[in-house]
């Protein structure tokens, strides 16, 4: 079993204590640094040896906010993926976040069972997004929110084997999975992931689904929720 | 001939004495006229200064009332919705350090669910007080959130249109009162317009930024009734706060239409 590298960062120390006490208990992952603001992440992000695979991330911290510092992280460190942990749970912030990359999106009140099902199922498929999230999307879809990205002509622009790939991974089948049921390598399934990301201008897999759900590009039907 | 001249002198004499009095009574006209001009004139500074204050005030008032609102929210955040956060990992901790009973479980969930119960209290209380999505994200997504709501009551659309950048609106206090006027005039056509459909529009034009309000509702007559008199009064001062021009249009039975502009 690999491990999981994990950093937190929230300004509550008894609750980064908390976490990483809870966290510990689990073999396949390892909290490498917690931090307390977004500059403070920022800075041991820089200096750590290892980069941490996954960041949980708080949003309300005073001098740089985890909003602030998930936008630079996006830019500076595109391979660390992040969950955001946070007591505001609502439409925009959500969507928000996930449209500035987040992998997923838990309550602060959400069960620990569920933080390490999450951090290993974001580990595994890049993204995991649970009912709240994915009713946000499908509202945000049924509402008059129009999503940022400018909309593109998917027929012309997606082939039928992306079009396949992208149902896939929006029914959060692993790289290998995809593979198997396509009857393809693992290293094609990455390239024509690598492909939609550079098509429909998503940062990760996670952007891919938002993107894909929003503009209706896939079936969402078949999405496991 | 004598008489006649005296007479004549009599006449002339009386003749500058009406005259010098009619002077003199029209310079006192004149005087008093002046005199109370000027009085009047100085009651009118008084009552523009006293009215500059009470403006002032309110505007001061309508300051404080915010900062205290952002001050109670953020602590409500900071040393409620955090600890809490805390309480629920620790507990967490604690059950899986204890052998599970049956009583014990059942105790657990209703710590459990009491606690996730308080974060949402917590959450929506200081959501009234100010929404932090407008803090975090803006005006725009405010007003998007604040239409989900509203469209969520059933009983009124409410359409959201916008041409301009968040960049674009202004600093976070400008935000902050234009958000305040949108609440304010969706509660009046709520409460008093019987619309079915409200639309919002924010855009540029003309190098000013521009928000355009307007519901179907059953109007009023500016000239008459103010409905919800000190409401709309607030929503002048938020205004005038902000640099922003406000403009109403309505009358009975025509709609009701708001328009702001700021730099």
């Amino acid at each position: 079993m690999r491990t999981i590298n994990i950093a937190l960062a929230d300004d509550e120390a008894l609750f980064r204590r908390g976490m990483r006490l809870i966290l510990e208990d689990y073999a396949d992952i390892k909290v490498i640094f917690e931090a307390e603001n977004g500059s403070d992440l920022l800075e041991k992000i820089q200096t750590s040896a290892d980069l941490p695979e996954i960041l949980l991330l708080d949003l309300k911290m005073p001098v740089m906010s985890g909003i602030e510092v998930a936008k630079v992280i996006r830019q500076q460190f595109p391979s660390i993926l992040f969950i955001v942990l946070s007591s505001h749970i609502n439409p925009a912030f959500i969507l928000n976040m996930i449209e500035i990359g987040a992998s997923s999106y838990l309550g602060k009140n959400a069960h620990p069972d569920e933080v390490v099902e999450t951090i290993r199922a974001v580990a595994e498929k890049g993204f995991y997004y649970n009912t709240i999230v994915m009713d946000v999307i499908r509202d945000s879809l049924s509402g008059k929110q129009m999503p940022k990205h400018s909309p593109i002509d998917f027929e012309v622009q997606l082939t039928a084997r992306e079009k396949e790939v992208l149902q896939l991974i929006c029914e959060e089948y692993t790289t290998p999975e995809i593979a198997e049921k396509l009857f393809i390598s693992t290293r094609t399934v990455d390239g024509h992931r690598n492909n939609l990301l550079a098509k429909l201008n998503c940062r990760n897999t996670a952007g891919l689904v938002v993107y894909a759900i929003q503009h209706g590009l896939i079936n969402t039907g078949n999405l496991k929720i | 001939m004598q008489s006649d001249i005296q007479n004549s002198d009599i006449v002339l004499l009386a003749g500058t004495g009406i005259l010098i009095m009619i002077l003199l009574a029209l310079a006192m006209l004149i005087y008093s006229n002046r005199a109370q001009r000027r009085l009047l004139q100085q009651q009118m500074q008084t009552q523009a200064l006293e009215l500059g204050y009470q403006q002032e005030l309110i505007q001061r008032n309508l300051l404080t009332q915010e900062e205290e609102r952002q001050r109670i929210a953020g602590h409500l955040h900071d040393d409620i919705s955090s600890k809490l956060g805390v309480l629920h990992l620790t507990f967490h901790r604690l059950t899986r350090a204890t052998p599970p009973t049956e009583e014990l479980n059942l105790m657990s969930t209703e710590i459990s669910d009491l606690i996730t119960h308080t974060l949402q209290r917590v959450r929506a209380i200081s959501h009234e007080l100010l929404p932090p999505t407008l803090e975090d994200f803006g005006l725009i997504e405010a007003i998007k959130e604040l239409g989900e709501q509203i469209r969520k009551t059933g009983a009124v659309d409410l359409q959201f249109t916008y041409a301009l950048e968040r960049e674009t609106i202004g600093p976070a206090l400008t935000e902050l009162h234009l958000f305040r006027i949108v609440q304010e005039l969706c509660n009046n056509s709520l409460k008093y317009a019987q619309a079915s459909l409200i639309t919002i529009e924010l855009f540029t034009k003309e190098g000013r930024n521009w928000l355009r309000y307007r519901d179907d509702g059953q109007g009023f007559d500016l000239n008459t009734i103010h409905r919800n008199g000190l409401g709309m009064k607030n929503l002048d001062n938020r205004a005038k706060m902000i640099d922003a021009q406000l403009h109403y249009t309505t009358a009975l039975g025509a709609g009701f239409e708001a328009l702001v502009s700021w730099q």
